[in-house]
């Protein structure tokens, strides 16, 4: 009996003493503020975004409250801020919108899950809100809004810039390879002028894993990499057709004549980008503000040389147009919000000002950087935790910014005009994007993901050659009719 | 020290060397195909940039720099190494006390609705009813945004209970009867027999213990919302992963994710020789006292 | 008569008799019976209060803002999707691989390290071999992308400068099971005989002695007393492991890729993306509670199998 005692005691102080150990962590977070005497009522919201969007991409937590303090005072708001990571982000995401869905919340890859959020009735429609947005909307093209609408009403706002890639080439490589490319090559051409680099000890086009990059070999045959829409409005299937099966044998061509990197399907995006800076490849495709980036990056691996973009490929129609992802990343407002307008200010203030922007792209002075000799410089703390003050980042939202009060770098300053260019040239040939609502067919819905493992499947095994043209999609006919792709069709156009 | 594999004293057959010989072989060919990754990760976290940018992961060093591990430390990373020693400590000891008790409780020869038990426990290993009400239950028990939410909901593993409870059920009854004869009590059992007996497998469920509160990774991303609670998984996997944002421009060689890597394991590979000792020799059984 | 109510009288007098030795029982147990509590309370609240959750697998959970019950409409979709089917053949084609190529490795290497006459290298090279388990699967599939790449990987120049032809593992459908396996092999190999070295750490030397006195030799003590002693422990990780084996999940998720899905997509991971990244948790529900299912029936079969074989049910 005595034991049974001394065993409970045991368990009741080591039960006491953790709780004492999480609570101790609890308290430390209480007083953020000693100053806010909380004479105001501040609105409180919780705002969801990945970590690496708080000052810099700086990944320190001390850092980001510094971040959060800013934005607090200028909108009169007392933020909690959920930061997870950008790997799981969707599980996090996912799991607080069962239960307590962010004020305001980020969500990736809007084009094809905002639908289905505003489906399951978490995000609130905006338009009330955006009337009293100029900021938003003179700065938006009322086009990419559209992107976010559903059910006609405005459910979402773009977190950057309608973002499109394009092909970087190594100056270097074309110069000894005598590679002559124009800024939009028929692919005829692009094949030929490419073929000069095989067999030169570097690939010369690396491609990431990710199909969803084809369309921008899918364009030029005018062939629509998904469900697309036709010139009548109408929805059909952009994989089915001849010109679909004209682009997947080019780029099995592309592939079988070594112009393609024969282990891009196991490349993620970060490797493409080191083959491509280091001389290990060629070309590759990438984001349209990547300019300075090559540059910066080729240099410090003492592998340097002058980048130039090919901005589409031309096909044999006449066909074209770049790699279109139109509208990604996106805001959303939480359908069960007390203070929908305070929200929809601490959106703009953060994505919309020039000096929100600035604010999340270079973090706060003093904390993330300092200016010496009218050069930004970031903080040992900041270095360390993953800061970047980039340039490249400034070009991806809509406030432009005239005045940074500083000077970038020597090789920034010198390249900028020339990035800003190709930026500008690049948002002029746009390929096709297309929307489709969901909610409208249940065989959608439902069908979606396995519609879009399958066309990568398919597409992959065509360009790896272990299958041709015709049996690759006598298998993509196969699944198309066992998840009733036509039916699926009509339900999406009636 | 075993000596089950020596026969007589002094007298090895020739047959017996060559198992001896190949079974060494064998083990070092093992033993390499291990370790050769893992010394190219440590070669490739020491490289310098222009190496690694060029040849992704490098066996034979090409220049040695210790940038990246400085960085590391530089970094506010060492406030999340001392979360992730404080959580992994208190998880480990409140799973090792809970599975221990219910161990000892289950193994128990004739205990009332023993085969009930048994599979009221095992039967849970095979649902997985997912993340979400998993997430609903603790945030109704307060515990969100708080360390216990990575303590307690993930206290018990079956698989390393039913494990424990092999063990104990193993020891001879012989031992506990007499125990019992001498008016011992149930608890004192418990502590003055089971335990010393136990201690391989305590230590090796010690071990499971600490190394999957320490990996934990998923659970502290769900529960915990607060940055500065971030372990250190957490916060070092954000930084390896950064340049793999479509966005980003940050970059993130292979010298520093594998840097980074090295720094996850150290703690635990450290504590492993510690607690290795006491699954190797064991005790001797026969020395206890009929 | 008399015979009749004596019947009765013993009948009761034995079951007086067994009340009394339950509470006998009971009165010793109660201790032990305390220390379950807080177990069984965790598991409770912790196991089968979310378990309850599973009954979504009835509803639309997910798809709209309200949730309404729809029966059977989830199996329905889910017995009638290839795609499921495929995952199904695939979940049982890589368990079964697993646990024929797997399960039998830390056994055979626990029995070897054993045997190792050079002690101090036993420790070193148990040591070594644990390491892998550290590297969380995507640096193990990072590894094995690498060490099996096309050109470059090691693998492939061996094969090459013997004559053969290089393969792309990673994106070939006969080869990747293979990797799956492989790979989990390297990773956890060495930390699965750490069970097994705890338990051969106990048998008691006295029992060499006496088998050396005997006149046995190594592989006779191998076969009649380490072994055996492991058959308890065998026994019961089998079990263990055949009760997860269906819920293989984050290695599968890091390491496919789009030319190998239809040979490596498995319950899980069909489940995660069309399930959950849909919005669809009803229908990702019943995906679970179709595993679960499975997943007993493999247990029971296997516990039933123990039984016969090692005369006790694990369970």
């Amino acid at each position: 009996m005595i034991k049974g005692k001394k065993i409970c005691t045991l368990l009741l102080c080591s039960v006491m003493s953790v709780s004492l150990l999480g609570g101790c962590k609890n308290d430390k977070q209480v007083s953020k503020d000693p100053n806010n005497t909380g004479s105001e009522e501040r609105v409180k919201l919780t705002f969801c975004m990945s970590q690496t969007g708080w000052g810099g991409e700086a990944v320190d937590p001390e850092l980001m409250k510094e971040v959060e303090r800013i934005i607090e005072e200028k909108t009169n708001t007392d933020l909690t801020i959920i930061a997870p990571p950008q790997s799981s982000y969707n599980d996090k995401l996912n799991t607080l919108l069962t239960s307590d869905i962010p004020d305001i919340f980020a969500v990736r890859k809007a084009m094809d899950t905002l639908q289905v959020m505003a489906a399951r009735g978490y995000t609130r429609s905006m338009d009330d809100l955006i009337k009293t947005a100029p900021e938003i909307t003179s700065l938006v093209d009322p086009k990419y809004l559209d992107y976010l609408t559903v059910d006609g009403k405005l459910h979402a706002v773009p977190m950057y810039v309608p973002l499109s890639k394009v092909i970087w080439l190594r100056k270097d490589v074309m110069d000894e390879c005598g590679v002559n490319l124009s800024q939009t090559p028929t692919t005829e051409e692009f094949y030929n002028e490419m073929k000069k680099m095989v067999g030169k000890g570097v690939i010369p086009f690396t491609f990431p894993k990710f199909l969803d990059n084809l369309p921008f070999f899918f364009n030029p045959f005018g062939a629509y990499y998904g469900i697309g829409v036709d010139e009548n409005g109408k929805f059909y299937d952009g994989f089915n057709t001849p010109e679909a099966k004209e682009a997947l044998s080019y780029v099995a061509k592309l592939y079988a004549e070594g112009i393609w990197d024969q282990e891009f399907i196991t490349n993620e995006n970060a490797i493409i980008r080191e083959k491509l800076f280091s001389g290990k490849a060629a070309s590759t495709l990438d984001y349209f503000n990547r300019y300075i980036y090559y540059i910066n990056e080729s240099e410090k691996v003492n592998a340097g040389t002058e980048f130039v973009p090919v901005y589409e490929l031309v096909g044999p129609r006449g066909d074209r147009g770049n790699l279109n992802e139109a509208i990604q990343d996106v805001l959303c407002i939480s359908s069960k919000t007390k203070h929908p307008e305070k929200a929809m200010e601490v959106i703009k203030y953060y994505f919309y000002t020039m000096e929100g922007v600035k604010l999340r792209c270079l973090g706060v002075e003093g904390k993330h950087f300092t200016i010496e000799d009218g050069r930004i410089k970031a903080t040992e703390k900041a270095a360390n935790s993953g800061y970047k003050s980039d340039v490249n980042s400034f070009l991806l939202y809509y406030p432009k910014i005239d005045n940074y009060g500083f000077k970038w770098d020597e090789t920034t300053e010198r390249l900028l005009p020339k990035q800003m260019e190709y930026v500008e040239e690049a948002n002029k040939h746009l390929g096709s994007k297309y929307l489709v609502p969901g909610g409208k067919s249940a065989l959608y819905d439902k069908n979606l993901s396995a519609y879009k493992k399958k066309i990568d499947e398919i597409s992959s095994k065509i360009i790896l050659g272990t299958t041709t043209v015709e049996k690759g999609y006598e298998e993509y006919e196969k699944f198309w009719k066992s998840i009733k792709g036509d039916e699926m069709l009509e339900q999406l156009n009636k | 020290m075993k000596r089950m594999n020596s026969g007589p004293v002094g007298y090895v057959s020739v047959g017996r060397k060559i198992f001896n010989i190949s079974n060494a072989v064998f083990l070092f060919i093992v033993s390499m195909v291990v370790l050769i990754p893992l010394l190219m990760v440590i070669v490739t976290s020491l490289s310098p940039d222009a190496v690694v940018a060029r040849e992704e992961y490098v066996l034979i060093p090409r220049g040695i720099t210790f940038d990246n591990y400085i960085r590391i430390f530089k970094s506010g990373y060492m406030s999340a190494f001392i979360n992730s020693i404080l959580v992994t400590v208190a998880a480990t000891a409140v799973s090792m006390l809970l599975t221990v008790v219910m161990g000892y409780a289950m193994a128990q020869k004739d205990l009332i609705g023993k085969k009930f038990l048994i599979r009221f426990v095992v039967a849970t290993m095979v649902l997985d009813a997912g993340i979400i009400p998993f997430y609903m239950v603790v945030k109704n028990l307060g515990l969100i945004d708080s360390y216990l939410a990575l303590i307690i909901p993930a206290a018990i593993s079956t698989y390393n209970l039913i494990l424990m409870k092999n063990y104990i059920s193993s020891i001879p009854t012989s031992i506990i009867e007499a125990a019992r004869i001498d008016g011992c009590s149930e608890l004192g059992i418990l502590f003055k027999i089971v335990l010393p007996i136990s201690i391989p497998i305590i230590a090796a469920i010690t071990l499971f213990y600490a190394v999957s509160h320490w990996n934990s990774y998923l659970n502290v991303v769900i529960f915990i919302n607060d940055s500065s609670k971030y372990t250190l998984q957490v916060l070092l996997r954000q930084l390896v992963y950064q340049s793999e944002s479509a966005i980003s421009s940050a970059s993130a060689l292979n010298n520093f994710k594998m840097a980074v890597m090295i720094m996850t394991m150290i703690p635990v590979l450290i504590l492993y020789p510690f607690i290795q000792k006491y699954f190797i020799s064991g005790i001797m059984l026969g020395s206890v006292k009929e | 008569m008399s015979t009749n109510t004596m019947v009765v009288a013993e009948k009761q007098l034995e079951k007086q008799k067994k009340h009394s030795e339950f509470f006998k029982k009971f009165k010793r147990q109660r201790p032990i019976l305390m220390l379950l509590i807080p177990g069984v309370l965790w598991y409770i609240i912790f196991k089968y209060v979310p378990m309850l959750f599973a009954f979504n697998a009835f509803t639309d959970y997910g798809t709209r803002a309200e949730v309404s019950f729809i029966g059977l409409e989830n199996f329905r979709q889910l017995f009638s999707s290839p795609g499921f089917w495929g995952a199904f053949r695939n979940t049982l084609i890589i368990s079964f691989l697993n646990l024929v190529f797997y399960f039998p490795l830390p056994i055979i290497l626990a029995l070897l390290m054993n045997e190792l006459i050079f002690t101090k290298l036993k420790r070193l090279v148990q040591f070594i071999v644990y390491i892998p388990h550290f590297f969380s699967w995507v640096v193990v599939g990072a590894i094995f992308t690498m060490v099996l790449a096309p050109n470059d990987g090691i693998v492939n120049q061996i094969i090459t400068s013997l004559g053969g032809e290089s393969i792309y593992f990673m994106a070939d459908e006969s080869w990747f099971r293979w990797v799956l396996v492989g790979s989990y092999m390297w990773r956890d190999v060495g930390y699965g005989t750490i069970i097994y070295i705890a338990t051969i750490s106990t048998i008691d030397v006295q029992l060499y002695d006496a088998a050396t006195v005997d006149g046995a030799g190594y592989w006779q003590k191998m076969w009649y007393i380490t072994l055996p002693s492991l058959k308890g422990t065998i026994a019961t990780v089998l079990l263990l492991t055949v009760a997860r084996i269906l819920l293989i999940f984050e290695q599968v998720l890091v390491m496919y890729i789009p030319p190998v899905y239809s040979v490596s997509e498995v319950l899980t991971t069909y489940s995660y993306t069309e399930g959950i990244l849909n919005g669809n948790i009803g229908y990702a529900t019943a995906v679970s509670l179709f595993t679960a299912v499975i997943s007993s029936i493999l247990v029971i079969g296997c516990n039933k199998i123990s039984k016969k074989f090692l005369g006790e049910s694990i369970i």
